[in-house]
């Protein structure tokens, strides 16, 4: 689940959202989220931290709840968790998930409020109230995603695999991001493949990968930027599109701002690569100055 | 009783990347000439999950064969672990090593004649997002959708899989493949419950059905956490979106 920042026709606590004015400055929600494993569970702490006393309020008074809700797409699991405590937490089987899980955290109603209205509400409210139902949400917290399968996963290397080819109608290279939601082929035509296993092996690995992983990522990254663009869902819901773009965002490179006119896509391939060219140069360097 | 065998990775990857090449094993009729090579090449390696030993129907009318078989696979597999699933290596593994090729030559039979690429690609091996490919794929699907329509309070317990099955059984997992919130089988049964009543009433049910009740869900989500709702309410909120909108109608919600 993935919460939007948009405007709601009531006010809500929202911990992302510090724009929009529902709240009076001094309230906050925040909550801590911790996940881990434990045997054949996954077993996820969580604490809620609520500075606004009339929420705080409607949950002792058993009209509202904390609540976490944790849930894994690609796996069909959503569970939700309801609790009176600030601090409590849970666990759940790791059979029921795969690639990610995705938790969310918020406070929402268990009961029918007619007339809500909090002392706390910003002053363009002061005068509004508002008939709430139960399982409305009030308040928002904090959200995390963790990876949940193999340990590699984050790392680029796991999701571009080279493979040979069978025949070069298509070239001597190809890249595949069609036919596999998990990783990316980057395909050698049969000779050139034997080639780089030999070697890659050795002392001229990083020359060998900067000549393969480099061209490969620049073409990748403008597929990226096109499927975002023409709002390709079938490309954008890929995992290894989603493991690509949060190494860009950890980088703060958002691709709707990639301009693939200019050197922008060259730029960003090399920072993502750990700069496989000067890499691959040094690499030369050495081996041409051992040889002498 | 013996094991399924999943599919390595690495033969995937192969048959992706190299179509061309194994093309012609997938427009077999049969599965012998790929199940050697696979056992040549050391492509299959058993889970721990027990063969079913299952027999689907094949019915000449796909309404008929999906519906009984929705119910008799997943009745046959019901404890399958998600994280299995989900996984194109186990469903391939199952359909080449054993006669669940029979039923993906049947169930597939228009695609296959074309020998378009994507076609038979999309016959046997997962293209999209895993999600979606599982409800694409002919085999998988038959158990996500058990596993959507399995319902514990009723004495006919795939009686919700009566009205995916009827008509456009394919097109009906696709579009609920499209929505997450259908993940939480109240919500399912509740989003079915509000369509058979209907049914009932003498409206035919559709694809608009599907789409409006899938689209006033998802819009009344950023205010209604909507997996706290009990199956009762989530049909009664459905109903209520599906009278605003009109059943046959596209116009935007209020």
């Amino acid at each position: 689940m993935r919460v939007k920042n948009r405007l709601s026709s009531y006010p809500i606590l929202n911990r992302y959202d510090q724009s929009s004015h529902d709240f009076r400055e001094e309230c906050t929600i925040l909550s801590k989220i911790t996940l881990h494993s434990e045997f054949e569970n996954y077993v996820c702490d969580v604490e809620f931290d609520i500075n606004c006393p009339s929420i705080e309020a409607l949950i002792r008074q058993d009209l509202a709840r904390y609540c976490v809700h944790v849930e894994s797409p690609s796996s069909c699991y959503r569970e939700e968790y309801l609790n009176k405590e600030k601090t409590f937490h849970f666990s759940f089987r790791n059979t029921l998930v795969n690639e990610s899980i995705e938790i969310n955290t918020f406070i929402v109603l268990i009961k029918d409020i007619p007339n809500y209205h909090l002392p706390e509400f910003h002053v363009d409210y002061e005068n509004a109230s508002f008939d709430l139902r139960k399982h409305q949400i009030i308040a928002i917290g904090d959200a995390v995603k963790y990876p949940c399968s193999k340990k590699e996963m984050d790392k680029l290397s796991s999701i571009i695999k080279i493979r040979r080819i069978d025949n070069d109608i298509d070239g001597v290279m190809t890249v595949n991001t069609d036919d596999d939601s998990n990783c990316i082929f980057v395909g050698l035509q049969s000779e050139i493949f034997d080639s780089y296993c030999r070697l890659g092996k050795n002392d001229y690995r990083k020359t060998v990968l900067s000549l393969v992983l480099f061209p490969a990522l620049v073409v990748i990254l403008e597929r990226m930027y096109l499927a975002y663009k023409n709002s390709e869902e079938d490309t954008i819901s890929k995992h290894w599109y989603e493991v690509i773009e949060n190494q860009l965002e950890k980088n703060n490179i958002k691709i709707a701002n990639l301009d693939i006119q200019h050197s922008d896509l060259l730029k960003v391939a090399q920072s993502l690569f750990g700069e496989p060219i000067r890499s691959a140069f040094n690499e030369l360097d050495n081996i041409a100055m051992g040889g002498e | 009783m013996s094991k399924i065998n999943y599919l390595a990775t690495e033969a995937i990857e192969d048959f992706k990347l190299n179509f061309q090449t194994y093309k012609h094993y997938f427009l077999n009729e049969k599965n012998d000439d790929l199940l050697e090579l696979c056992l040549q090449n050391n492509w299959l390696h058993e889970t721990n999950i027990d063969y079913p030993r299952i027999t689907l129907n094949m019915n000449d009318d796909y309404s008929i064969s999906d519906r009984a078989n929705v119910e008799i696979l997943y009745e046959g597999m019901k404890n399958l672990p998600h994280s299995y699933a989900t996984d194109e290596r186990f469903w391939l593994g199952l359909i080449i090593s054993t006669d669940f090729w029979d039923y993906v030559i049947y169930r597939r039979r228009a695609e296959l004649q074309t020998k378009k690429d994507e076609e038979v690609k999309n016959s046997f091996l997962f293209t999209r997002g895993i999600k979606r490919s599982n409800y694409i794929n002919c085999v998988s699907r038959l158990w996500w959708a058990g596993k959507l329509c399995y319902d514990p309070d009723s004495i006919d317990h795939y009686r919700t899989a009566d009205l995916i099955c009827e008509s456009a059984f394919a097109s009906n997992m696709i579009l609920l493949s499209s929505s997450n919130v259908t993940a939480n089988n109240h919500v399912f049964l509740g989003i079915i419950d509000c369509l058979l009543d209907r049914q009932k009433k003498g409206e035919k049910i559709g694809r608009y059905h599907y789409v409006n009740a899938l689209r006033y869900l998802n819009s009344i989500g950023s205010t209604f956490l909507i997996d706290t709702l009990s199956r009762q309410e989530v049909s009664h909120i459905v109903d209520t979106g599906l009278r605003k909108l009109g059943t046959k109608q596209t116009k935007t919600i209020d």
